[in-house]
């Protein structure tokens, strides 16, 4: 069991990220507030902002902007967030976003995507566990494209105007008539609610 | 000071394209002796993936490659074995002029980012810098040990390679029907003392693909196709013959068959 847990950590960890949704809108509980985020992890840097739709509405728009240093890549997020239920222990909802890449090494391509995802929130206003799920299709002008599935799993911490998050993402990327790639990130989080 | 806002601005951008752009490919390598030498090189797999290849080729003292429009081989490395316990075999072809090309992969797991073995390929095709040239890009075989030749046949598969060697190991059993009807040369290694792709289990799993030829050597054990044979010995698989001599038996009968090949 521990070797089965060692190896799974390993795969984990040595897997490259990218591909994915935003971290700011993979969260049960959409802020009724806006907020900025700056996050850092095994893969990337990076930062973002989110809004609500209207003030104190039930969804939010956001944008992030995200590095990729082991991979040298930029990716460019727009996300819409919606809340599904009403704002109780178990809070779900639904996400849905466009990105885009700029892979400058070699021969320099261009990729762009949609994903759509569900957030379960399980908690309240100052603390959440969150687990996500999230499906996408991305392209590039140099090569197939991809399918990516991804599994997140959350901590989220409000205190006063501070948010704090530990998050991870894990899955793969499906890559039709080929093979598929396996993908993790973990990411921390430090941001301001206005 | 209008003058320092300018430069302070292209010294960010200069450091965005360097971090960015990451290292050139190499136009020499480090020389590891017998007229070998080897070169890193970094390689886009699944679009965003940068792939860290190990390129071992024929070279002059100075490490710039002898060869030009030589044969090209794809090496997949074992489950969990590093591929740096390859460059034995890659060092033994490399001497007869191959060119050979062993890509990482997730923690040394092939089957978690095979296209990495595909952009290798594509690497030693149309690969920039001491590569330039060097591989006649209709000459690029793919081999794998063990795990890897499982990852070998799903590349052969994708009608990127001219060939497709097993080396203690064999395809994934769903693939073995396609790989029959592509007809693409192949060749299997197995030893004959080994004791994780045991020799009735390659046989039988290598019945029904063809057209392929198998070449059994004699007291070879599983890891003996790697750097160092202490991982059997260890488990209490006996080897029947010395490393040296199976490195020998290995590297001969895949040589032979790579330059064989049209």
């Amino acid at each position: 069991m521990s070797r089965a847990l060692a190896c799974a950590a390993m795969v984990l960890l040595s897997a490259p990220a990218s591909a994915e949704t935003g971290w700011l809108s993979a969260r049960g509980r959409v802020s009724a507030e806006p907020r900025a985020e700056l996050f850092g992890g095994s893969q990337s840097v990076g930062g973002g902002i989110a809004v609500p739709v209207s003030a104190g509405g039930p969804g939010a728009f956001g944008f992030e902007l995200a590095f990729d240093f082991v991979n040298r890549f930029a990716e460019a997020r727009l996300t819409r967030a919606w809340q599904l239920t009403a704002l109780r222990f178990a809070t779900l909802s639904a996400t849905g976003a466009l990105n885009g890449f700029y892979v400058p090494q070699g021969a320099a391509a261009l990729g762009a995507g949609a994903h759509a995802g569900l957030n379960l929130a399980l908690g309240g206003g100052t603390f959440t566990v969150d687990v996500s799920a999230d499906v996408g299709a991305e392209g590039f002008t140099t090569g197939p494209s991809r399918l990516p599935l991804r599994l997140g799993l959350g901590l989220n911490a409000r205190i006063g105007h501070v948010l704090l998050s530990a998050q991870g993402r894990a899955g793969a990327d499906v890559v039709p008539g080929r093979f598929f790639a396996v993908r993790a990130e973990a990411v921390l989080a430090a941001g301001w609610a206005w | 000071m209008g003058r320092a806002v300018p430069r302070r601005l292209r010294f960010v951008f200069g450091a965005l394209a360097l971090v960015a752009c990451g290292p050139a490919a190499p136009t020499r390598g480090t020389v590891l002796g017998d007229g070998v030498a080897e070169a890193w090189f970094e390689v886009r797999a699944n679009a965003t993936d940068l792939v860290p290849v190990r390129v071992v080729f024929p070279s002059d003292e100075a490490g710039v490659p002898r060869a030009r429009a030589a044969r090209g081989l794809v090496f997949i490395q074992g489950g969990l074995v590093a591929e740096g316990r390859y460059v034995w075999l890659a060092r033994a072809l490399a001497a007869r002029g191959v060119v050979v090309a062993l890509p990482r992969h997730v923690a040394d797991l092939a089957i978690l980012s095979a296209e990495n073995g595909r952009a290798a390929g594509g690497l030693l095709r149309d690969g920039p810098g001491l590569l330039a040239g060097a591989v006649h890009p209709e000459h690029v075989a793919v081999a794998g040990h063990s795990l890897g030749a499982v990852v070998a046949g799903k590349l052969m598969l994708g009608a990127d390679f001219t060939s497709v060697s097993y080396l203690a190991g064999y395809p994934e059993a769903s693939d073995v029907a396609a790989l029959s009807a592509q007809r693409g040369p192949a060749l299997a290694i197995a030893g004959t003392a080994d004791c994780t792709a045991k020799l009735p289990d390659v046989r039988g799993s290598l019945s029904g693909l063809g057209p392929l030829r198998l070449i059994e050597l004699e007291g070879v054990t599983h890891y003996q196709f790697t750097d160092s044979d202490a991982q059997d010995v260890s488990s209490g698989c006996v080897p029947g013959v010395a490393l040296d001599t199976a490195h020998r038996l290995i590297a001969d009968a895949l040589f032979d068959f790579i330059g064989a090949r049209p």
